[in-house]
């Protein structure tokens, strides 16, 4: 009895342990070895559609990927190569979706599904083939469209700077031209003033050729204008009022380097620079002298000038009314402001070529 | 006596506003700056009690921008606005800026004298 069980027990756990080697082995075999079945699960598993037929459009192999389209197209089982690529190729009136491009590649868009359509000729022992592959290219095809939209933002973008930047220069150009004729008024006003002055005082302070230098330098100024210069006229260096204002406080004002324009916006804002560098230093750090130093780095680079004194260094750089003020007019040209505190104090101004413009 | 800077670039203007200043006896002129762009640099001496401004000045410095920064800076030093071209966006602005008196060119010592003698007595001097 005990023999039998244990006869019932052996046959009971070694049929399950048999199927399933058996079914391992089938498995094995079946991956190892190619038959058709292989090759159809491996076709269906492919992420393109792919039919190869004959010339006459007789399908020979052809995966679920490829039949899909078919009915999702053609509302039909793929049943002829030939017929469903020159469907596809044609687009006939009232078919749900587009094509274009060539017979050996174009693509075919419904909706938001586009496929990309390849037609090779192949030739496999020595018989013509067609290989017409179908690629899902929608997610690409959409965001190429979405990048084309972006693209074309862009170029409306532009195009409306453009604009923008032609309107600021002609406004710029007017605004000079209106500065200009305000201090041509201003000076003919000062000029007729001086001579009303002059006729009428008994004892006037002014000479006759006072005056008549007087008018030379407007009708000059006249002249200029009526040219379409709209600059001021200036007979000394634009630092020159900036050195008189040092010595007028007992300071000197050094200048080393040569500042290599003549752009008046760029002479202005050194002023104002120095303007507020010299009373900061004067005031807070008992400075008797301002050296005002230009970089020669080319006018490709921008312009850099540097404001150094003699003071006291600041142990905090507090940027105060002035300070802030300045770096606001040397950030609206563009430009940047930084400071040194050894050997001294020094303001280190930097506006790139073309700033502010 | 009254300390003035006078901020103007015509030369011709400054000697006469100068003279007539300066013959009232009561009026000295310590500068004479033609450009606004650098005048309150002056003013760090502490001896200047009034400022004549005009609005148009060298480099196309704007006097009226130069009377902001002293207002700001100096409000003890009393500021004029000076000018030959009459327009009322200027007014205003100096208005704004804290300026005291607002006056149109005239060659009349007297009236130069007169406004600078209102102005530094305290009185508002504007068209």
């Amino acid at each position: 009895m005990n023999t039998l069980r244990w006869i019932y027990l052996a046959t009971a756990a070694f049929i399950p342990l048999a199927l399933y080697f058996f079914v391992l082995l089938n498995r094995r075999i079946l991956r190892e070895r190619i038959g058709n079945a292989s090759v159809k699960y491996a076709m269906d598993h492919l992420p393109m559609g792919i039919a190869f037929y004959r010339e006459d459009g007789l399908i020979l192999l052809d995966n679920e990927a490829m039949q899909s389209l078919s009915l999702k197209l053609m509302h039909q089982r793929l049943m002829n190569g030939k017929d469903f690529h020159a469907f596809l190729l044609t687009a006939p009136a009232g078919s749900d979706f587009t094509s274009d491009g060539s017979a050996e590649a174009f693509h075919v868009i419904s909706g938001e599904e586009v496929w990309m359509m390849q037609r090779d000729l192949r030739t496999e022992d020595g018989v013509p083939v067609v290989q017409l592959t179908a690629y899902d290219i929608s997610e690409l095809y959409a965001r190429e469209r979405e990048l084309e939209g972006q693209v074309q933002k862009l170029r409306d973008t532009e195009a409306q700077l453009t604009q923008y930047q032609s309107r600021v220069r002609e406004r710029a150009q007017t605004q000079a031209y209106l500065a200009a004729k305000e201090r041509i008024h201003d000076s003919l006003g000062q000029v007729l003033l001086s001579t009303r002055y002059y006729l009428t005082e008994k004892d006037a302070k002014i000479t006759q050729e006072e005056v008549l230098s007087a008018w030379e330098k407007t009708i000059d100024e006249l002249d200029r204008f009526g040219t379409g210069d709209t600059k001021t006229p200036e007979e000394m260096s634009f630092l020159r009022p900036l050195e008189q204002a040092a010595d007028a406080l007992g300071a000197t004002l050094n200048v080393q380097g040569h500042p290599s324009t003549d752009d008046v916006r760029m002479q202005k804002l050194v002023i104002a620079c120095t303007r507020v560098a010299m009373i900061n230093a004067v005031r807070h750090g008992d400075a008797d002298e301002i050296t005002l130093s230009f970089d020669d780095t080319g006018a490709d680079a921008g312009w850099t000038f540097r404001i150094s004194n003699n003071g006291r260094i600041p142990d905090v750089i507090n940027e105060g009314g002035g300070l802030k003020s300045m770096r606001a007019r040397v950030e609206k040209e563009g430009g940047t402001v930084s400071y040194e505190t050894s050997p001294s104090f020094t303001v280190i101004v930097h506006v790139p070529a073309g700033g502010g413009e | 006596m009254t300390h003035v800077m006078i901020v103007e670039d015509q030369e011709l203007q400054r000697k006469i506003v100068k003279s007539a200043l300066e013959d009232s006896g009561r009026y000295r002129v310590l500068y004479e700056v033609d450009s606004a762009d650098v005048c309150d640099i002056y003013l760090l001496n502490g001896n200047v009690d009034l400022v004549l401004m005009d609005i148009f000045t060298a480099m196309g410095a704007d006097g009226i921008e130069a009377a902001e920064r002293i207002k700001s800076d100096y409000p003890e030093v009393k500021v004029i606005i000076i000018t030959s071209s009459p327009e009322t966006e200027w007014i205003v602005k100096a208005k704004q800026c804290g300026v005291e008196s607002f006056w149109f060119k005239e060659v009349n010592a007297d009236a130069i004298i007169s406004i600078c003698d209102r102005t530094m007595a305290g009185e508002s001097v504007y068209p």
